[in-house]
């Protein structure tokens, strides 16, 4: 008797270890980051409009495989038949109620995952474990523990086979978020490559967009800028400089923890120049003679955490 | 839920933009409440007779006639003698048009638009820019009329 019970934990044990994840969090979270780029699907899929509020955008996302991307807006009906594709050389997005087509002719490519991976692992503990079904697919899910409290916890399930994030939920103070959600998912066998070329309708008015350029440094930035920008070097909550774009408008200096996108746009406080258009007055403000603001998908608690930091650090120069 | 909830609701539920849970609910009321299942069949049958209405065509003498009344509308401003100066820079400015108009026609593509408009980044634009791009990112959705103005 004592036997078959030590059987039947070893068979328990060995079933247990079958179903836990052989890769690392950390490595199926690298290859979630590229999976957009290069896996063959067609996917319906539901996305927070904004990452805090509650109102929600269903969409039909295509990914040819090749690094080309095309989304077709569903629901709500004032976005709808909306396309956006990303084709690896611009972006381009077509309004076909307003009969417009704006093409950003130099769109920035995404940034090295290195660099995520980096933050996700020095900000977030992560573990990860084998779940239900997301779309008939079998997924992974990794739950993500802030280091840094206020910052909310992530829980990103990621299609076992391809590595594509099927729902990703974000959970703070026991608020729980669904940013993304997958309701369909399909592989076709291949994608015409019509699919992702600009719509084609008579009558279409063009918008091009000055592509923003990435900069590596403050000095490089001042040189194309008609001011001297101010890159920050002590940021809370685990947030670091990831990048910065120069483009007519100003500076957009991108800040990550891993997860939450944070941009710090920067221009000249002297009524010359107008800025960054979409922002009030009470929206930014002022320090070393720039005019800034901070704006991201992350809660307003933690953007007013960056606010007061940038404030402080700017004061003690 | 109560009448009014759901009759504010009906034009919502009708063109499927409420959540799982309130296209439950307001189906709910509906099946049971005869005044919101009227009101309900009231919106349902406009919004039908809406959708098959043919948009109004201007009469053909329209256009002719809008631009007659805005440029009557503006006083004609006083002729001056034009210096050959004066000639010839308009002369350059028309042929740099020409050759710039030539130029934007073999850039476009095959749809033919009807304008082409450069403009700044905006910060709704941009950040939806950046959601496309990140794979951890909101939805990217640019609100397009307001692109970059």
């Amino acid at each position: 008797m004592r036997v078959d019970r030590f059987f039947l934990t070893v068979v328990l044990a060995a079933a247990v270890s079958a179903c836990a994840v052989a890769q690392s969090p950390i490595d199926i979270l690298r290859k979630s980051i590229d999976a957009r780029r290069n896996t063959l699907a067609s996917l319906i899929q539901s996305q927070s409009l904004v990452p805090t509020s509650e109102e929600r955008i269903l969409m039909k996302v295509e990914l040819d495989g090749k690094g080309r991307i095309r989304r077709t807006m569903l629901q709500p009906l004032r976005f709808q038949g909306q396309v956006m594709i990303d084709d690896g050389k611009s972006i381009l997005a077509f309004a076909p109620d307003a009969k417009e087509l704006t093409v950003m002719s130099s769109a920035i490519r995404p940034l090295a995952s290195a660099f995520r991976i980096e933050q996700i692992s020095k900000n977030y503990r992560l573990s990860a474990r084998k779940v239900e079904p997301i779309a008939g697919r079998t997924t992974v899910l990794i739950t993500c523990r802030p280091v840094h409290k206020g910052m909310p916890w992530r829980r990103v399930s990621v299609d076992q086979k391809t590595s594509l994030p099927l729902r990703i939920v974000s959970t703070l103070d026991s608020k729980a978020t669904t940013l993304l959600d997958t309701l369909s998912f399909d592989e076709p066998k291949s994608m015409p490559d019509s699919l992702f070329r600009a719509p084609q309708a008579s009558e279409v008015k063009i918008i091009r967009l000055a592509g923003p350029t990435r900069v590596q440094s403050e000095e490089e930035a001042a040189e194309r800028l008609d001011f001297r920008p101010w890159v920050p070097k002590g940021l809370p909550m685990g947030f670091a400089a990831e990048a910065m774009e120069v483009n007519s408008s100003g500076l957009a200096i991108r800040l990550t923890d891993g997860f939450h996108s944070v941009t710090l746009y920067q221009w000249d406080a002297s009524a010359k120049t107008p800025g960054f258009g979409g922002l009030s007055d009470s929206d930014s403000f002022v320090s070393r003679g720039l005019r800034m603001a901070v704006i991201g998908d992350v809660p307003e608690s933690i953007v007013q955490r960056i606010i007061e930091n940038l404030r402080k650090e700017s004061l003690n120069l | 839920m109560n009448c009014r909830i759901a009759k504010a609701k009906i034009s919502e539920y009708l063109d499927s933009e409420l959540s799982g849970h309130d296209m439950m609910a307001v189906r709910h009321h509906l099946s049971k409440c005869t005044a919101c299942e009227q009101e309900f069949e009231i919106v349902s049958n406009l919004k039908q007779r809406i959708g098959q209405m043919k948009c109004a065509e201007p009469a053909p003498e329209f256009e002719s006639k809008l631009f007659d009344a805005v440029l009557n509308s503006a006083p004609a401003p006083a002729r001056r003698p034009i210096s050959i100066w004066r000639y010839a820079a308009v002369t350059a400015m028309a042929s740099a048009l020409v050759v710039l108009g030539v130029l934007q026609f073999f850039d476009q593509p095959r749809s033919a638009p009807i304008a082409q408009d450069s403009r700044s980044m905006d910060v709704a634009t941009d950040q939806a820019l950046q959601g496309s791009l990140d794979p951890f990112g909101s939805a990217p959705v640019i609100t397009v009329s307001n692109a970059g103005r």
